[in-house]
């Protein structure tokens, strides 16, 4: 999978939600994670009551391997598609600051980490990634949040197609 | 849907911990400063509704196995192989 990294092109430097006054511009939150159990404590938007997770690890039905993961929801009949953001081959980084780092107990950003929820589609070229609405998550608290980056895309092609 | 006036400077108190003031105007637009514990959620509507709306569309029920084992299928064959096109 080759995707192409402009996103970032044109886009000013609009503030971003709760936590525009980053501390940090920008972490990479590039930690691998292990299946485990997850708390949002206020939900994922859209979601309020849905908070209690479990995070596993996507395995396709001939035993491949695959950079999905799924998070599943234990209160409804929910769950997401996820993939790293490092599997699009983005520089994708996220502003931290210390409230978030307060919210998800965690004392520095190499703690986090983020996962990047995929919308499924029939095509497989309308297959989106949100780069807009990362989710957070600390897997030592196990607690985890949705996080908004105004000026990143809502709706960013999975595929960007390329010789390989 | 309630409604009041404010000048620059002023605020809006919302339940015990949440304070909107005007910062200021200038022509049509209308500078806010929020105050609000951190667990309150501030957003520019529009971003809200378009991330819960991707959000809704993305979460999947019952179904989710099914679909990522087909749009994983596809992915494979359409990034693997050239299939014409």
């Amino acid at each position: 999978m080759m995707l192409s990294n402009d996103y970032d092109k044109e886009r000013g430097k609009a503030p971003v939600s709760n936590y525009a006054h980053a501390v940090v511009p920008g972490a990479l939150l590039d930690r691998h994670l292990e299946e485990q159990r997850l708390f949002f404590p206020v939900g994922i938007l859209g979601f309020p009551e849905s908070r209690r997770y479990r995070l596993e690890i996507y395995r396709p039905e001939d035993g491949s391997e695959s950079p999905f993961l799924t998070l599943k929801c234990l209160d409804q009949d929910l769950s997401f598609a996820l993939i790293y953001p490092r599997s699009l081959g983005l520089d994708y980084r996220v502003p931290v600051n210390d409230e978030m780092l307060d919210a998800l107990s965690a004392t520095s950003a190499e703690q986090l980490s983020a996962l990047l929820i995929v919308t499924l589609r029939e095509r497989i070229e309308d297959i989106t990634v949100n780069l807009q609405g990362p989710l957070v998550i600390n897997p030592a608290s196990s607690l985890g949040l949705q996080l908004v980056v105004e000026h990143c895309p809502l709706r960013y092609p999975l595929i960007q197609r390329s010789a390989e | 849907m309630l409604i009041l006036s404010r000048r620059p400077g002023e605020s809006v108190t919302l339940g015990d911990d949440i304070v909107v003031t005007v910062v200021s105007v200038n022509g049509n637009q209308v500078r806010l400063g929020i105050n609000a514990p951190r667990e309150v959620r501030v957003l520019r509507d529009e971003i809200y509704k378009a991330i819960r709306e991707e959000n809704q569309a993305a979460a999947k029920a019952h179904e989710q196995k099914r679909e990522m084992d087909d749009a994983f299928k596809r992915l494979r064959q359409g990034t693997g192989e050239s299939t014409g096109e």
